[in-house]
């Protein structure tokens, strides 16, 4: 398994850290990007593909542009709930696919998430009534122009749309991009023979580059670069090319100024501002699943208190911040975590911290609601190698390319077309060096095979429903109506969460955007409310059936009724109505 | 009732009197020319002679108004003066830019320029007329004052006068306090209850101001101040009191039992920038996210296609302030810098009599997400807020802004308004309070001048803001030196300088690479190779070895510290230099 750390580089550096060498493997060079993509969906055939489900259940989708790119492709979310624009006042959930856009089996499991949910309501009961009391809002593909790269000629991990930037900062934009030196499709590796270099190629898997270590004596042998030309003659190899913002390190949230592809300022992107506006366009979002790079699924969010500036409490204005989720949420992300694994049978995977600027990580610390994300898939687990030159590996935890070695071993028995063994090239900037091009083609650790993504999706889907059947639910009962003297009435109500999850997180309760519960009393003509509220807000319930118990004094006639009512978007209405006599 | 002493009533009766007696008893319609200014025998110095376009100074505009001036001075001064809109309101209006140069020289998107903008918080309004004065001040003056003609020829001023026109109008025409609305005018829940804005103050007494509201009451906790009976302070302890202050002007409109707890707009324009931005747990009224305000994005997006800003001022009000950032503790601002805004800041203390230079997080208070961050932060621009008005103009004097202020303030109004300043207190029936009473300051009372202080402010300000302007960088090729080395070699040494107080990048700027490097070119010969002359005394060197042509300059610094270059050039010359910095403008020189 990679490490996630690449997937925070630019464009073009993942490679560097994946570089795999097969020395001596005998393979043929040939053109083997389309290979990688066969089976997924280019922008066009995605766009037609919802349209298609679209037309087909217009009873459960509608369909929106909520963001052009860049590069003139549309962003669309994908409402299913049934009954028109009242499934717009129901509590929903937001599945975000692909902001980061090299992961691009998100987009397929989203778009089978969609296609499962619209082809079972009419055989499933159980998702029938789900999709009768709640919404789901899915953005299949947030990154649309970053995406397409995966289905170009020449491969390499875009994770920019399409705007023009300057990411060295020179002046100039878009100026020194990557080069297919091989000519065989992928943006690889590329490493120069040089007593000064700092790399050597791995000893125990003949495959793997990594940093000679000195202090054991070894002595480096070889520049490691990305595949490509100084094209501008900067010194600099590929550090400026094509590809502008990355959208998921265009959120507000821990955002990352000056960086080569974190965009002007958050929320820069159109893409981006599209899926921040969703939460202003429905506020009933009560939660959302994120599909990419970070994933709190396999090993869920402890919250930690972190002292603040000065050593206060963070999460004010004096303390800044807060860097951690709160341990009051602790039980949400550990029990999404148990549903995940037992849903998806996924039981080991990879675990990704908060990004920079990651939409998941925004959803729950600045929009306050209860956040979900998931890798999707990684290269699974391998049998142990039980060869000679195995024995000599170090033990998993001490040794950095443990990953890269597995990754590989998955590579070699399933993917063999992905490893690009080391070819000597002519080189431009090298006169007279040697310099190889090599290492494993990008996207092959982030995207399974076609063949898996019908499977993944009917995960990814029963997951989805099941985290859904976690939502908040609102129940209100009158527990007393006493009569005190002469037309004078006590009411006690209950109002009670019996889903499981919070009708607010403890950071919802904090953020402005998330809505309490609010709960208001009616009264009739010739009734005065002698004590109690016409209208509060409610403090968090947590759920299982926490309730907080609400009383009124009223005067009025026997006989008479008031109207109770609680509930906010995230939840849900419910009301009732009471007559006023002794029960 | 107004509670004037008699001595001020009789003063007023009798200027009321003075100007019966000046009415001219022939109608306006006889003597067509009566508006038209006359020019005056002498000149006052600091005034444009004869200004093509005459303003009065003495009153508020609203974005329309502000508008036709703008427009006024650039028909009148097409070779100063431009205008153009930078993108639109929420309510649709233009967020409006003069552009101040001389068109005539240079282009005005290459040369260094100074950003102004007023009037980010609705109620701080007199940053929008302080900004058309700067505009009507450079294009009457040119030509009259040297220093002018030097400016306008130099640097480029892109003057907003408001950044917040829908809720400027809103502040003006409305019924307000002096504070309010802060927030622009798109619609949000303040109070969490669903409903938007359904719950703002109300102008009971139809007045146009909102002031305050009291009751009588024998067991009150407030008394009529002796100095003052219009005025009340809380009755001293051990006394008893006779009124009960109710609060803001207004009632519960939504029946929640609280009153004006959900008005117009929600949030805070100069806490919606993308620096160090934070959400409403850390940083109240920051909206939903950086730049989710159109007013704020259409300024970033100004901003961001120009490089040649190289220093800001956003105006606000109040309280004599000429502050910097950071608006947080960890955001420290780079030493080199601080050196800059300190001379900056002792310069401007110098200006303007009765404001301190002062620094936000630590004088004021902590803000996240504010406009001056902004700049700083993310394009390395030094900015300055200046907090427009203080009570120390008041009677010239220092104190009359703290504790107590209030009674210096009613003195003011007693002495030099003649009560004008005080809505006196009027019965009006409450829908929930029943009888009440209504009075108090005006809205444009207390934060902002009144007029015969306002051109004199103006000034002053304008004055720091141009001081600033002139010192932004600007570069110049001083010498350049040729050696022939034989065989057609010659070493050329130029030297660039820059003699203004700022750096052409800042420290920020340099640490971050914000604006591209300063270029150094030589043109007339074959560049063999480049040199940095790090220390000309030792004669150490940094070479570039990429595109030796032109050297880069990751900063040309302020103070006139010379920087000095060199080539090996086939060739004999003579030999072009050109610096060119984005900051910093550009100078060529030829070599003999």
């Amino acid at each position: 398994m990679p490490s996630l750390l690449p997937l925070r580089l630019p464009a073009g550096a993942c490679a560097l850290l994946t570089a795999a060498a097969l020395a001596g493997a005998p393979r043929a060079l040939s053109a083997q990007a389309s290979s990688l993509s066969a089976g997924y969906l280019p922008h066009a055939k995605l766009v037609s593909t919802i349209d298609s489900l679209r037309r087909t259940n217009p009873q459960l989708l509608s369909v929106r542009e909520i963001a052009q790119s860049p590069g003139g492709r549309a962003v669309h979310v994908v409402r299913i709930g049934s009954g028109g624009d009242a499934a717009d006042q129901r509590p929903a959930v937001l599945v975000v696919a692909n902001a980061y856009g090299p992961h691009v089996v998100s987009s397929e499991v989203a778009i089978r998430m969609i296609r499962n949910m619209v082809s079972g309501y009419g055989r499933d009961t159980a998702l029938k009534s789900l999709l009768d009391r709640q919404t789901f809002y899915v953005v299949p593909r947030a990154n649309p122009d970053a995406a397409e790269a995966f289905f170009g000629s020449v491969l390499y991990e875009r994770t920019g749309n399409n705007e023009s930037s300057d990411s060295d900062r020179d002046g100039k934009t878009d100026e020194d991009g990557p080069n297919d030196l091989n000519g065989d499709g992928f943006i690889t590796a590329m490493r120069v023979t040089d007593p000064a270099g700092t790399w050597i190629a791995d000893s125990i898997n003949p495959v793997l580059m990594r940093r000679a270590d000195v202090s054991r004596g070894e002595r480096g042998r070889y520049r490691l670069l990305t595949e490509g030309r100084d094209v501008d003659k900067d010194g600099e190899f590929n550090e400026d090319g094509a590809g502008g913002t990355d959208i998921n390190a265009n959120f507000p949230n821990f955002y990352e100024y000056f960086g080569a592809t974190t965009g002007n300022w958050p929320l820069s992107a159109p893409e981006a501002w599209g899926i921040a506006e969703l939460f202003q366009q429905h506020q009933n979002i009560t939660i959302a699943y994120v599909l990419g790079p970070q994933d709190n699924l396999n090993t869920p969010w402890t919250g930690r208190r972190v002292p603040g500036i000065g050593g206060l409490p963070q999460g004010s204005s004096a303390s800044g911040p807060f860097t951690a989720t709160l341990p009051e949420d602790d039980p949400w992300f550990a029990e999404a975590s148990r549903v995940f694994k037992r849903s998806t049978g996924l039981a080991r995977g990879v675990t990704g911290g908060e990004g920079k600027g990651d939409v998941l990580s925004w959803i729950y610390y600045h929009m306050g609601r209860l956040a979900f994300g998931s890798r999707t898939w990684w290269t699974p687990d391998m049998p142990a190698d039980t060869t000679r030159r195995a024995s000599a590996t170090p033990a998993a935890g001490a040794d950095p390319l443990a990953s890269d070695r597995q990754a590989l071993r998955w590579l070699e028995a399933n993917r063999r077309d992905a490893i690009v063994p080391w070819t000597r090239v002519e080189h431009p900037d090298f006169p007279g060096q040697v310099v190889e091009v090599g290492g494993i083609a990008p996207y092959a650790t982030l995207n399974p095979p076609a063949s898996e993504l019908d499977s993944l999706g009917a995960k990814h889907t029963r997951f989805t429903q099941e985290l859904a059947g976690l939502l908040p639910r609102l129940e209100l009962r009158v527990a007393s109506v006493e009569a005190v003297g002469t037309r004078t009435w006590r009411i006690k109500a209950h109002v009670a969460n019996t889903g499981f999850f919070p009708t607010l997180s403890s950071m919802g309760s904090r953020a402005r955007w998330a809505q309490r519960v609010r709960v208001d009393f009616k009264t009739s003509a010739g009734q005065e409310i002698a004590s109690g509220r016409t209208m509060q807000l409610l403090n968090p319930l947590r759920g299982s059936g926490t309730s907080t118990e609400l009383t009124w004094v009223v005067v009025g006639a026997a006989g008479s009724s008031v109207t109770l009512s609680a509930g906010s978007p995230v939840v849900g209405e419910v009301s009732e109505t009471i007559t006023l006599r002794a029960r | 009732m107004t509670k004037l002493t008699v001595s001020f009533a009789k003063i007023a009766a009798s200027l009321l009197a003075v100007s019966s007696l000046a009415t001219a008893p022939l109608s306006a319609q006889q003597r067509p020319n009566d508006r038209i200014p006359l020019t005056g025998a002498l000149e006052a110095l600091g005034s444009p002679r004869n200004p093509k376009v005459p303003i009065l100074w003495d009153r508020w505009y609203d974005s329309d108004q502000l508008r036709e001036l703008a427009e006024r001075l650039a028909r009148a001064h097409p070779d100063y003066v431009k205008v153009s809109s930078i993108g639109k309101s929420f309510g649709g209006k233009d967020i409006m830019v003069l552009t101040v140069t001389n068109f005539k020289v240079g282009d005005a998107d290459k040369k260094p320029a100074m950003w102004i903008d007023g009037n980010i918080h609705s109620n701080e309004i007199q940053g929008s007329e302080f900004s058309i004065y700067t505009a009507w001040y450079l294009a009457e003056m040119a030509g009259q004052v040297a220093a002018v003609d030097t400016l306008l020829a130099q640097r480029t001023l892109y003057i907003a006068p408001t950044i917040n026109p829908d809720a400027r109008d809103h502040y003006l025409k409305m019924a307000n306090t002096a504070s309010s609305p802060r927030t622009g005018l798109m619609p949000r829940d303040n109070d969490g209850d669903g409903l938007i804005d359904e719950d703002g103050p109300n102008d009971l007494n139809g007045d146009g101001h909102i002031t305050q509201m009291r009751r009588r009451n024998p067991n009150g906790r407030f008394i009529e101040a002796p100095y003052d009976r219009r005025i009340l302070i809380p009755a001293p302890a051990g006394t008893k009191g006779e009124w009960d202050i109710l609060g803001q002007e207004g009632y519960d409109a939504d029946g929640d039992g609280n009153v004006n707890e959900d008005a117009i707009g929600g949030y805070d324009p100069n806490r919606n920038w993308p620096w160090r931005w934070q959400p409403q747990y850390v940083q109240g009224g920051s909206d939903w996210w950086p730049g989710s305000l159109p007013e704020t994005r259409a300024v970033l997006n100004f901003v961001m296609k120009r490089d040649n800003i190289a220093g800001a001022q956003s105006y606000h009000n109040s309280g004599g302030m000429l502050l910097r950032g950071p608006g947080v503790p960890q955001d420290e601002y780079r030493p080199q810098d601080v050196a800059v805004f300190d001379q900056l800041g002792k310069v401007g203390e110098q200006i303007l009599p009765g404001y301190r230079y002062l620094i936000v997080w630590k004088d004021l208070y902590t803000v996240w997400g504010g406009e001056l961050d902004w700049f700083y932060g993310a394009r390395g621009v030094l900015t300055f807020s200046n907090e427009l008005f203080t009570p120390f103009l008041y009677f010239n004097r220092s104190g009359d802004d703290g504790p107590g202020g209030q009674e210096q303030s009613a003195l003011f109004d007693r002495l030099l308004l003649l009560g004008e300043a005080f809505v006196p207190w009027t019965k009006v029936t409450h829908p929930q309070y029943g009888d009440i009473e209504v009075g108090g300051f005006k809205k444009n009372f207390g934060r902002v001048e009144p007029g015969f202080l306002l051109q004199s402010d103006a000034h002053r300000n304008m004055m720091f803001t141009l001081y600033q302007t002139s010192e932004m960088p600007l570069v110049e090729v001083d010498t350049i030196t040729t050696r022939s080395m034989g065989g057609g070699l010659t070493e050329v040494t130029a030297i660039v300088i820059n003699r203004k107080l700022a750096p052409t990048h800042t420290q920020q700027d340099v640490e971050n690479k914000i604006s591209r490097p300063d270029h150094v070119t030589l043109s007339g010969g074959k560049v063999i190779a480049a040199f940095r002359v790090t220390n000309p005394l030792q004669n150490s060197t940094e070479e570039q070895t990429l595109d030796p042509a032109t050297i880069k300059l990751a900063n040309i610094p302020g103070g006139g510290v010379p920087v000095t270059v060199r080539w090996i050039v086939e060739g004999s010359g003579p030999f072009t230099v050109t610096v060119d910095s984005p900051k910093g403008g550009s100078d060529s020189k030829r070599s003999r």
